[in-house]
C-alpha cells in the first residue's frame, strides 16, 4: 500500500488513492547550529518541527511512519506523533522538543523577520535596523490601529463538544473537511480550535483540565499559536487589543495591560515588556486529518453566545488575494507570493521559512 | 432666505466608516440671490452602534462609535443663476469598547478637509427647477493623527481628512407647487469621486471609495408668524470599497436605505434653522461594519444681502 521514496533528506510516501495527496515527508535540517527535524504534508496542510538533539544529548534521525497518529519514526525504533510524543518504542512516553515554528503567510513572516531564509530557496536581500520607539521593543512606525480595544471578542472558555460521526454525514457541520484547525494537545485530551471561530474572535482562553491557554489566530497574517496564560504564577487572559504589527495580532495581557506581539512572541509594550510568551506546541491541520489522527475528536462548541455565523468567512477572499494587504509593512518580500503559507522556524532570532509544496 | 451650503454627505465621509452616514444634505435650493451672503453653521451626531456582515446583523455588538461633524459654510450668489460655496469642517469620532469598560476609548478629532462647489440654476420654468453642482474637496484636513497615549498612527478611517482630492457632483430636480401651492418633490443625485491616492506609510496607497447616494421626497411648507417646512426623504447610498494599494478593501463599502424626517423654520428672511433625523431601513455591507443606529443634523443659517447694504447707506 505504501511505497517509500528515501533520499538522504526527504522521504516521500505516496499518496493514497482519496484525491487529495495525503503523503507525508520528513526534512532534517540544520539551523544555527542546531539539528531539526520537520514532518508535514502539502495535501493534509500540515507542518510540525522538533528539535532532534534530545536533553541527554542522543541526536536522532526520522523516516516517515504514516500510522496516524504516528507521523515519523527514528533510528531508534520510536514512532512519533505530530506532537512529538513517542507512542511506541523504546522512547515511547518521552517527547521531543518542539521549536518555536507556526505556520503563516509568507509576507508576514518576510516583514517579521529580516533576512529570513527560504528553505532551498533564493536568499534575502533586505537588511534593515528597526529601531524599537520608547517604551517599546519594535518600531511604532509599523504599528497600525486596527479597531479599539477588545473591538473584536475574545471568547472565555467555550464549551468543547464531542464531534458526532453522524454531523459529518449530514454535511451541515460548522467545519468541513479541509478547513484548518488548531489542535492543542492537554493530557489525553485532543482538541480542535477552528479557525472559522477563530477568524471571528481571533483569541479563545481556554482551560483545560489545570492547563490555562489562549489560541491565538491572525486572520490577516494567517498565523496560529498557543501560549500559556498562566504569568509568574498568575493566571490571566489575553484580549484583542486592536493594534497590528505589520498587520499581525497585537494581543494585550488583562493581568497588567501589556501589549504583546504574537509572532515574535513576546511582551513589547507595558509593564511586562521583554517577557517571552510560554508557547504550547500545536499542530495545525485540516479537519480531516485531525480526525483521522485522533479518534473521538473533541472540538469548540459553534454556540459561543456570539451571533456570528461560524460558516461563513468574515474576510472572504481576503487568503487567496495575493495584492492586498490592508496595513502598512515593513517589508515587502516578493521571493514568494505574499499569501502563500510557510512554516516558519526560529532559532537565536535567525528565521527560515518551509513552503509547504517541499513536504 | 434658505438654506444652502453642500450636501452634508460630503463632509461625512472625511471620518468614519466607509460612505460616510445616512446623511445626504439638506435639499434646498443652493442658488441665493445676487450679492447675497450666507453663513451656515451645522452640527451632525451619529452613532453606529449595530454591527453587520453583509446584511445580517450580527450581536452582541462589541464596541461604539460616535461621530461629530461640527462644519461651517460659507456661500456668495454671484448672480442669478450661479452660487458659489466653500465649507470646512471639523469631525471628532470617539470609539468605546463595549466589553472592556476600563479601556479608554479611540478619540480623533482634527480639521477636515476643505471643500470648493459652484452650484448652477440649469433650468427653471414654471414648476420645474433643476440645479447642478460641481465641486472639489481638497486634502487639507489632517491624515497624520496619532493617538495620544501609545503615539500610533491612527488607521485612515479614523483620520479626520481624506487625504485625497475628491470630485463632488451634484444634480437636484424640484417640482413645485405638487399637490398644494406649498407642497413640493425634490429628487438629488449626488456623486462623490476621488480622483487621488493618498500615500500612507510605507508603500501603503489609500484611496477611499466612490459614493453615489440618491434621495427623493416630499417638502410641505406651513405659514403662521414662521414658516414651517416639514419634510420626509427616503435616501439610497452606494458605497464602493475603498482602495488598499489598488485592492478592494475588506470592510468597506455596500449599499444603505434610510429614512430621513425634518423640519426647517425660517424666522426671517435672514435667519433660519433645520433639523434632520436619519433612520436606517436596510444595509447591506461588504466584510464586517458597524452601522448607523441614529443620526441628526442641526443647521443654522444667517444671510445677507450686501447689495441692499451698500444701498441702504447710500
Amino acid at each position: 500500500m505504501v511505497v517509500l521514496l528515501f533520499s538522504c533528506k526527504k522521504e516521500i510516501i505516496e499518496a493514497p488513492t482519496s484525491g487529495i495527496d495525503e503523503s507525508i515527508t520528513v526534512i532534517q535540517d540544520e539551523l544555527e547550529n542546531e539539528k531539526i527535524v520537520l514532518v508535514g504534508s502539502e495535501g493534509r496542510n500540515f507542518i510540525v518541527s522538533f528539535f532532534r538533539t534530545l536533553s541527554d544529548g542522543t541526536e536522532l534521525t526520522f523516516e516517515v511512519n504514516p500510522e496516524l497518529p504516528v507521523v515519523m519514526i527514528d533510528n531508534e525504533g520510536t514512532k512519533w506523533d505530530a506532537f512529538g510524543y513517542g507512542i511506541e518504542g523504546p522512547r515511547a512516553g518521552q517527547r521531543l522538543q518542539p521549536t518555536r515554528g507556526y505556520n503563516g503567510f509568507w509576507f508576514s513572516w518576510a516583514s517579521m523577520y529580516q533576512g529570513i531564509e527560504i528553505y532551498e530557496g533564493t536568499p534575502s536581500t533586505w537588511q534593515l535596523e528597526e529601531t524599537p520607539s520608547t517604551g517599546w521593543t519594535i518600531s511604532t512606525e509599523f504599528v497600525a490601529i486596527g479597531a479599539g480595544i477588545d473591538a473584536i471578542q475574545a471568547i472565555d472558555n467555550p464549551a468543547i463538544i464531542d464531534f458526532n460521526v453522524k454531523d459529518n454525514f449530514q454535511n451541515d457541520f460548522y467545519v468541513q473537511d479541509e478547513d484548518l484547525i488548531i489542535g492543542v494537545r492537554v493530557g489525553d485530551e485532543y482538541i480542535a480550535y477552528p479557525h472559522a471561530i477563530l477568524n471571528w474572535h481571533e483569541i479563545i482562553n481556554a482551560q483545560i483540565a489545570n492547563k490555562y491557554f489562549s489560541v491565538i489566530y491572525c486572520p490577516l497574517t494567517g498565523t496560529g499559536t498557543v501560549w500559556d496564560r498562566k504569568i509568574d504564577g498568575q493566571v490571566t487572559t489575553f484580549g484583542v487589543s486592536g493594534l497590528l504589527y505589520n498587520n499581525n495580532i497585537i494581543p494585550y495581557d488583562r493581568w497588567t495591560a501589556s501589549n504583546w506581539t504574537q509572532m515574535k512572541q513576546h511582551c513589547v509594550n507595558g509593564s511586562l515588556i521583554g517577557t517571552e510568551a510560554e508557547t504550547f506546541s500545536v499542530v495545525e491541520t485540516t479537519w480531516r486529518t485531525w480526525k483521522q489522527m485522533y479518534n473521538q475528536p473533541r472540538i469548540v462548541d459553534p454556540s459561543t453566545g456570539y451571533g456570528r455565523d461560524y460558516s461563513i468567512h468574515p474576510y472572504e477572499g481576503y487568503e487567496t488575494n495575493h495584492d492586498l494587504i490592508n496595513y502598512p509593512l515593513a517589508y515587502d518580500d516578493d521571493r514568494l507570493q505574499r499569501k502563500e503559507r510557510v512554516h516558519g522556524v526560529v532559532i537565536n532570532g535567525k528565521a527560515r521559512a518551509y513552503r509547504f509544496s517541499s513536504f | 432666505m434658505l438654506f444652502l451650503g453642500l450636501p452634508l454627505s460630503f463632509l461625512w465621509g472625511q471620518a468614519c466608516c466607509t460612505g460616510g452616514n445616512l446623511g445626504t444634505g439638506n435639499l434646498q435650493s443652493t442658488i441665493l440671490e445676487p450679492q447675497t451672503t450666507s453663513f451656515l453653521v451645522g452640527v451632525g451626531h451619529t452613532r453606529y452602534n449595530r454591527l453587520f456582515h453583509k446584511s445580517k446583523r450580527i450581536y452582541p455588538v462589541d464596541r461604539d462609535r460616535d461621530l461629530s461633524i461640527f462644519s461651517f459654510t460659507g456661500a456668495y450668489g454671484i448672480s442669478k443663476k450661479w452660487t458659489v460655496a466653500a465649507q470646512i469642517a471639523y469631525p471628532l469620532q470617539r470609539e468605546f469598547s463595549n466589553t472592556n469598560s476600563e479601556s479608554k476609548p479611540l478619540i480623533a478629532s482634527g480639521i477636515g478637509d476643505l471643500s470648493l462647489i459652484l452650484h448652477h440654476l440649469t433650468h427653471a420654468k414654471r414648476k420645474n427647477k433643476l440645479t447642478s453642482s460641481i465641486g472639489i474637496s481638497l486634502p487639507t484636513g489632517q491624515t497624520k493623527l496619532r493617538d495620544e497615549a501609545t503615539d500610533i498612527l491612527y488607521s485612515t478611517v479614523l483620520q479626520p481628512g481624506k487625504g485625497t482630492w475628491n470630485a463632488l457632483l451634484v444634480a437636484k430636480y424640484e417640482r413645485l407647487q405638487l399637490y398644494r401651492p406649498t407642497s413640493s418633490l425634490l429628487a438629488q443625485i449626488t456623486a462623490n469621486l476621488p480622483i487621488s491616492k493618498y500615500q500612507a506609510a510605507n508603500s501603503f496607497v489609500y484611496q477611499p471609495g466612490k459614493v453615489l447616494t440618491f434621495t427623493t421626497g416630499l417638502r410641505e411648507r406651513f405659514s403662521r408668524k414662521v414658516f414651517f417646512d416639514p419634510f420626509i426623504y427616503l435616501n439610497f447610498k452606494y458605497s464602493f470599497e475603498d482602495r488598499i494599494n489598488e485592492q478592494a478593501g475588506l470592510n468597506s463599502g455596500g449599499h444603505w436605505l434610510s429614512l430621513s424626517l425634518g423640519f426647517q423654520l425660517l424666522f426671517s428672511q435672514r435667519t433660519s434653522v433645520q433639523l434632520i433625523s436619519y433612520l436606517p431601513l436596510t444595509q447591506n455591507l461588504k466584510g464586517i461594519q458597524l452601522s448607523e443606529s441614529s443620526s441628526f443634523e442641526l443647521l443654522f443659517a444667517y444671510t445677507f444681502n450686501t447689495k441692499s447694504k451698500s444701498n441702504d447707506t447710500k
